[in-house]
């Protein structure tokens, strides 16, 4: 599981946002605003062993029921994975639909 | 009332406001050089090779590459390329792919002449945010006498298609002046036939030679003359139902009475915007020449806040910042003081150009 390298995650003015940079910016011109949250997801996800790990996460650092972290977590890393910019993630390959 | 396109609330505009009221930088402008292929009678920026090396020559793309990693550690995301052509700076290609690779949003102006198959190809496998294309007429003879170009106009045209061609986002900027007045309704004619927006200015800044001269003799549009322009650009621009929806708001602020206007910068200048000119001094915007501090000798980041502190002495007119066409106004510190020579100076050319603008308004909205 890994983030595509050719997005670059910045803070600027209290906002945080996904930058598309070389072959990326032909999918994407301009940037893709995240919320707090979002962000904190995006940074877990080339460090973190699966899924589930993001999940442990995000409720060590959020106080977020379990089954609502995961439903968010898996939802917004599929309409990053359809998109290839998480890439590489095993429990998206196997498709959406199982999720 | 809903907002109106140039009034739109987006996220990039909400950005831009936190940086301001946080006094942080976030937009830029870097001109890169004054170097430029056309002569353009108005050009304020243009200067000759051996006049730029007399200058002290070019900055190294390293040298921006540096500065570009120092602006990253800041918080700036926005940046405009410029020049004279920023397409003529040696080593363009790799000071553009560097700033993307960092992170910038990029947006080019160039004169749009030099575009060829090879340029497309390179802006299509990483593309900026826009290439903002001057357009100075609507034919081959305009380019001649205004830029002493011959060609340039077809070459443009030709630059526009490729980048089109290649999904690329362009904009058309123009200028309106006497030798290109008639003109206008041809260039937004031109942009709906490339499927490209455009933009006509129809406030020039007096031009560096022609400060002494009547405004008659001045190689920019009479007060009047812009004002209607202006509003005919807005018409241009915007559908019918809209353009109503315009003129009645801009009525209704000078209507209600506009609240005091601060007398300091108004804009987002020496607030959250920065502009550094090819021989590396910071200022606040492309127009204002004080304060100026020299940033590859000092850093970024002391001399943004230099130029920030030094910005907040300037002060404009108490007068304009009570009149009541204020909200139609097109004045500034930095227009003030080169239309009058002082910052605080009331500038007659903008003060007939708004009077004008609210007597169309009133005839617009009646028809």
């Amino acid at each position: 599981m890994k983030t595509n390298s050719e997005y670059m995650l910045r803070e600027i003015a209290g906002e945080a946002v996904l930058i598309p940079t070389g072959s990326a910016s032909q999918q994407l011109n301009g940037m893709i605003r995240l919320t707090d949250t979002a962000a904190f997801i995006w940074k877990q996800v080339d460090t973190a062993v699966d899924l589930e790990e993001i999940v442990a996460r995000v409720r060590d650092e959020f106080d977020v029921d379990e089954e609502i972290a995961r439903r968010d977590i898996y939802g917004f890393l599929h309409e990053l994975y359809i998109r290839d910019i998480v890439q590489d993630i095993p429990e998206m390959d196997q498709g959406a639909d199982n999720l | 009332m809903e907002p109106l396109p140039m009034e739109t609330n987006t996220v990039e505009k909400m950005m831009l406001r936190r940086a301001a009221s946080a006094q942080r930088p976030i937009n830029g402008s870097l001109e890169l050089l004054p170097l430029c292929n056309m002569r353009c009678d108005m050009c304020y920026v243009r200067l000759s090779r051996s006049e730029t090396e007399k200058k002290g020559g070019l900055r190294t793309a390293d040298e921006w590459i540096r500065l570009g990693r120092e602006m990253q550690i800041a918080g700036v995301l926005f940046l405009l390329l410029t020049g004279g052509e920023p397409l003529l700076f040696p080593e363009f290609r790799r000071l553009y792919t560097e700033l993307k690779r960092m992170g910038m949003i990029l947006t080019i102006n160039t004169n749009g002449t030099l575009l060829n198959e090879e340029w497309a190809d390179f802006f299509e496998s990483d593309r900026p945010r826009r290439i903002n294309i001057t357009l100075y007429g609507a034919d081959d003879r305009a380019y001649e006498e205004l830029c002493h170009y011959l060609g340039g106009f077809e070459k443009t045209i030709y630059g526009i298609r490729l980048l089109k061609e290649r999904g690329i986002d362009v904009k058309i900027n123009g200028s309106v002046t006497k030798s290109n007045q008639n003109d206008m309704k041809k260039i937004y004619d031109i942009g709906r036939a490339l499927g490209v927006p455009v933009h006509m200015d129809t406030y020039m800044l007096p031009g560096l030679h022609e400060r002494s001269l009547p405004f008659e003799q001045q190689s920019r549009l009479a007060p009047e003359e812009a004002a209607a322009a202006e509003l005919e650009t807005i018409r241009s621009e915007l559908l019918p139902e809209l353009f109503q929806e315009y003129i009645e708001q801009k009525l209704m602020q000078i209507e209600k009475g506009a609240p005091v206007y601060p007398v300091g910068i108004t804009c987002m200048a020496g607030n959250c915007s920065f502009a550094v000119n090819w021989q590396g001094e910071m200022r606040p915007c492309v127009t204002l020449e004080e304060p100026s501090v020299p940033v590859f000798e000092t850093g970024f980041e002391a001399a943004w806040k230099k130029m920030v502190k030094e910005a907040k002495l300037l002060k404009g007119s108490e007068t304009c910042s009570k009149c009541s066409l204020r909200p139609i106004c097109k004045t500034c510190v930095a227009s003030a003081w080169l239309e009058t020579g002082a910052y605080d100076g009331v500038p007659e050319y903008l003060c007939r150009y708004a009077r004008e603008y609210r007597r169309l308004l009133c005839e617009a909205k009646n028809i």
